[in-house]
């Protein structure tokens, strides 16, 4: 009948030694691994090695260079403006891959091909992806790209310049989000639309609604929830998006006033600090947690309201 | 069921190379009664061979003792965890920067070489710090202490293909002026690109850093750049006072960002331009004393090409007249060009053999080592050896050596480095943003770099040095 | 009236057939786009494939053809001979097979046991340990790694094995979300009776909830072992002195880089990528469970 059970009072002591010891690792682990090692990231923010007296000081100044740098270098403002693309990149990209998953659901041939093709990427590893990726846009790794612009006659002096050409890197980074996430945010929604009931699905048939109607009217709306859900993780995404930087770009090319790099995201910027300063990488992860706090509440609520008015 | 047989199939797998990969590896033993040095070293552009040099001299002289070659791709990522866990530590190390060994120091995790090692005979009756040059002596010097030993100096210049430039009737510029006019003529009379260098990726921004830096010293002299590196008070970053940075910003702009370039250079990385050099593609690239063995494989299959080094040309008025700071000097009257030291050697205060590696250490700076360390680097050390035309050493080494050896015996080297600890605290260093030629590439004018620098220092200057 | 009727039948019924025309264009052209996607996402490492058969001076002036004189030598050099600082490919292998196993097996045993006593048991704490589950898994942390590093430093924890398991064996993610609603949804029926005749509530767990829950806990640990097994950031910092696959392949990238041997790298590349698609053909169907499957009501 119920869902959990309620214990009679002899078997009380038994099942709580029981219980425990279930979650005693599992507590523990969360205890060390993030709550403590964020308490100790707060600690750590606040001290600097003085390397002239050669001893740990307590400082606020890791935090005061944080908002000197803000104002007087490229670099955060910078790492801020990638991030916010890479969120809009991957909120586009939802959109996208919704519209394009619906044709999925209504069968378009070769769907079972597609469908082994597009998660590819999720099974090759990251380090291959973005290796294969990059040699194909490097004229220096005779690419696919700049090849076949040479074979069609443009110059090599008149090749974009992928790497070193600010834009034209950022570009490279959104392309690459773009290439490996469509198929499969693809697949995942459309795996949600599977999901709709079918009685919805045999009365748009019934009534002759256009696909177009389909899709925005009924499909999109029925899968709501699972979109809202993947609109925060853009969010999520954009404050933690690393690797992908690293690898295809390592930060280059350099910014107009030297103190970063062009492609750097917000998690790129702090990872890059952590060999040379730990305790100001730590403060500047911190400023930046703090600020993703009221962005993520807000698109929660914002979606909240939205799923509210459709009915979920 | 398929389940089941999914799973059997992938232990099958696994376990087959499991067991594939354990005859695969070999372990190296050690052999008995021997004691075991590691020397780990950034495995970089000399590859191994100088070390390997070494290691095998003091093991002639040494037959207990085994040298263990450790070359480590991330040594700079590494070292500092594995100091401070004291956890696979080697004996002896050499990382790039000097800076990093004595921050670590600070922290006490550095050996102080000034007794056993400085003050000791190397040589004869000769101690460390009599066969040392004065600037290096300086440079690894804090306060009382010597926590690093220079390994080599970092000779830069344009390495060029002699027999490409003999063939066409190319000289050897030393001015700005005559660079610009071979520039012109290169262009003129063949399809080869004057310069080429690597802005791409992983590829230390093109070196370009090597020009820019050597047109300031070879303007300034030694006199302005020790105050400047003193770091006295703002003052010395104000564009009155930065005419070498001006001079290396402009000739930046006119030679490596306008026609005088080969396409795409700056999209091209290092292993790229530089094959693009020895193909005869381009006439001249920024490079440094390790490009022979940096570039063994592609000069194998291009045997014809007699690869040397000239330094940077100085700058000079349209009259080709060189031009000099106000307050310039210089020691000896030669002209003034940037050396750096490449890397040093630290031991560790817990390396599990100290006393081996100290001794190692010291057999390392032995005349007779420093030899040998440039026969087979190619690149000088900040000591005292003869290696020069007379010498025995000289004749045995590669054209481009001695292009190198000829560099430093006719020029006076300037050592950039600073004891004030707002450089120690990464504050400030040549420049305080950062290195500034991306900002010429996307077109801003050296009077704009150089006011924003200053501004920028001023702004954050009390702040920096609050005690 | 029924001339009328009749037209307007006629008319929507063409309508209809218009429409599906049109839908049909339109079919035809997504076919079409998601054709050229998915031939961009193979077509690279076909090339992959075939450079790897070439020797390098080949591959400098013959780039994207098939190769005139294809060789092994590069996979046999891979095989024998390539030692990035002294690891090997195969023990590599060995040790991300170690790694990946190790974590999965432990990581998926603590989120189904903190899954399942959570779902079915009331006690003190219950929904508070919930609920700061849910809110922790909410904000992105960036600032933790600074601190991560020093404590596996300081606990010695760093380049072991159990430190690795300590460090990622994490209860509380996707997995445990999922299995925690399921496990709740388990009416208590089948343990009332085991529990009348006398069996201990682990018994219960292991014997009759586990077995309940078997295909949610088979995708999950499949799922897991594949991210475990490309994981490049955390193995490289925190396990570095045994390089897995993925952080030796980067190894191997700066290794060939400056040696000019790209073709032994692609021959690498190759090679790590095989047991891994080997993987997928088995366990696709686990692996694409989430996933639209041709329109087959799963």
């Amino acid at each position: 009948m119920s869902g959990s059970f309620t214990p009679k009072t002899k078997w009380r002591k038994k099942q709580l030694v029981f219980v425990w010891l279930m979650l005693a690792i599992p507590i523990l682990q969360f205890l060390v691994f993030f709550v403590y090692v964020n308490i100790d990231s707060f600690i750590i923010a606040f001290q600097n090695f003085d390397y002239t007296n050669q001893v740990t000081e307590w400082t606020t100044d890791n935090f005061r260079f944080f908002f000197a740098d803000l104002t007087q270098k490229e670099a955060i403002k910078t790492a801020m403006f990638n991030s916010l693309l890479v969120g809009l990149n991957d909120a586009v990209l939802v959109i996208v891959s919704a519209m394009l998953a619906y044709f999925f659901f209504k069968k378009v041939p070769g769907r079972n091909i597609f469908r082994i093709i597009f998660f590819l990427p999720s099974i090759i590893s990251i380090v291959i992806y973005t290796m294969v990726f990059k040699y194909m846009f490097s004229a220096d790794m005779h690419g696919l790209i700049p090849e076949t612009l040479m074979a069609f006659g443009v110059p090599e002096g008149d090749l974009p310049l992928w790497f070193s050409d600010p834009w034209l890197a950022r570009s490279l980074i959104l392309i690459y989000c773009l290439w490996v996430g469509t198929g499969y945010n693809i697949l995942i929604l459309g795996g949600s639309m599977a999901n709709i009931p079918s009685d919805v699905m045999e009365y748009s048939k019934l009534e002759g609604v256009s696909m177009f109607r389909e899709l925005f009217q009924i499909v999109i709306p029925m899968i709501w929830p699972t979109i809202s859900v993947a609109f925060i993780g853009s969010i999520s995404v954009s404050f933690t998006l690393f690797m992908q930087v690293n690898l295809i770009t390592g930060g280059l090319p350099h910014l107009i006033d030297g103190s970063g790099g062009a492609t750097a995201t917000i998690s790129f910027l702090v990872n890059s600090m952590i060999g040379s300063n730990r305790e100001r990488a730590a403060a500047y992860g911190l400023c930046f947690t703090a600020i993703s706090i009221p962005i993520i509440l807000i698109a929660r609520k914002i979606m909240d309201v939205v799923n509210k008015k459709l009915g979920f | 069921m398929k389940n089941v047989k999914g799973i059997l199939l992938m232990t099958a797998l696994l376990s087959s190379v499991a067991a594939l990969s354990a005859c695969g590896s070999k372990e190296e033993e050690v052999q008995e009664g021997k004691t075991l040095l590691n020397f780990e070293y950034l495995q970089a552009g000399f590859g191994d061979a100088p070390y390997q040099a070494l290691a095998e001299a003091f093991m002639a002289e040494h037959d207990d003792v085994l040298v263990k070659l450790r070359p480590n791709k991330d040594i700079n990522t590494t070292t500092a965890s594995r100091l401070e866990t004291k956890n696979n530590m080697s004996d002896i190390y050499i990382v790039r920067d000097v800076l990093e060994i004595q921050r670590w120091a600070a922290k006490g995790w550095v050996h102080d070489l000034k007794d056993d090692v400085y003050s000791a005979k190397i040589d004869g009756e000769e101690t460390l710090m009599d066969l040392m040059d004065e600037d290096a002596l300086e440079y690894s010097k804090v306060n009382d202490h010597f926590y690093s030993v220079p390994e080599y100096y970092n000779i830069d210049g344009f390495v060029y293909d002699a027999a490409l430039w003999e063939k066409n009737g190319w000289e050897v510029p030393t001015t700005t002026k005559e660079l610009e006019e071979l520039c012109l003529k290169i262009k003129s009379d063949s399809t080869v690109a004057p310069i080429v260098y690597c802005g791409g990726p992983n590829s230390a921004d093109g070196y370009l850093y090597f020009a820019t830096d050597g047109w300031m010293t070879a303007f300034e002299g030694r006199t302005n750049l020790k105050r400047f590196y003193a770091f006295e008070s703002p003052d010395v970053f104000k564009p009155e006072n930065s005419r070498g940075k001006w001079h290396g910003l402009t000739n930046l702009k006119t030679f490596f960002y306008g026609d005088y370039v080969m396409a795409r250079s700056q999209d091209k990385d290092f292993m790229t331009a530089q094959k693009d050099i020895i193909d005869g593609k381009a006439a001249m690239m920024l490079n440094g004393s390790w490009f022979i063995n940096e570039n063994k494989r592609m000069l194998d299959v291009n045997p014809k090409a007699n690869m040397k080094m000239f330094k940077v040309p100085e700058v000079s008025d349209s009259n080709n007249v060189k031009l000099r700071a106000e307050g310039y000097a210089t020691v000896t009257g030669k002209e003034l060009i940037c050396a750096d030291v490449g890397a040093s050697y630290f031991i560790p205060e817990y390396a599990p053999h100290r006393d081996l590696a100290v001794e190692f250490l010291k057999f390392i700076n032995r005349r007779s080592s420093s030899v040998l360390y440039t026969l087979n680097s190619n690149a000088p050390r900040p000591l005292d050896y003869n290696i020069d035309p007379t010498s025995e050493a000289y004749k045995d080494m590669t054209d481009f050596g001695k292009s190198v050896l000829d560099i430093v015996r006719n020029n006076e080297l300037f050592l950039a480095f600073s004891k004030s600890p707002l450089m120690l605290e990464g504050h400030v260093g040549l420049y305080a943003k950062g290195r500034r030629e991306s900002s010429i590439y996307q077109k801003m004018t050296p009077d704009e770099v150089l006011e924003d620098e200053y501004n920028y220092v001023l702004n954050n200057w009390d702040s920096w040095t609050k005690a | 009236m029924k001339f009328f009727e009749d037209f307007r039948f006629k008319r929507s019924l063409r309508d209809k057939v218009a429409q599906s025309k049109n839908e049909k264009a339109v079919m035809i052209v997504i076919c079409v786009l998601m054709s050229l996607y998915a031939l961009s996402l193979v077509v690279p490492f076909f090339f992959l494939v075939i450079n790897s058969f070439k020797d390098d001076l080949e591959w400098l002036n013959n780039p994207l053809g098939f190769s005139t004189k294809p060789t092994i030598d590069t996979y046999i050099f891979v095989f024998e001979e390539l030692r990035i600082n002294g690891v090997g490919l195969g023990e590599m292998f060995l040790n991300s097979v170690l790694l990946s196993a190790g974590l999965t097996v432990f990581s998926m045993a603590l989120t189904t046991a903190a899954a399942y006593v959570l779902a079915k048991y009331q006690f003190k704490g219950n929904k508070l340990i919930y609920s700061i589950v849910l809110i922790s898994s909410m904000f992105p942390t960036i600032a933790a790694l600074p601190a991560t590093y020093r404590f596996m430093q300081q606990t010695h924890l760093l380049n072991t094995y159990i430190g690795m398991l300590l460090l990622q064996g994490g209860a509380f993610g996707g997995a445990f979300l999922y299995l925690h609603a399921y496990f709740k949804q388990i009416p208590w029926d089948y343990a009332e009776s085991a529990m009348i005749d006398g069996a201990s509530d682990f018994k219960i767990f292991v014997r009759i909830m586990i077995p309940l829950a078997k295909n949610g806990i088979i995708t999950f640990t499949i799922t897991r072992f594949l991210g475990f097994w490309n994981d490049y950031w955390y193995p490289s910092l925190f396990y570095n002195e045994h390089p897995t696959l993925a952080v030796g392949l980067s190894l191997i990238n700066e290794w060939a880089f400056h040696q000019l041997r790209y073709t032994e790298m692609f021959a690498a590349m190759v090679i790590t990528i095989i047991p891994v698609l080997v993987f997928y053909a088995i366990f696709q169907k686990q692996l694409l469970s989430n996933t639209v499957d041709g329109g087959i009501k799963s």
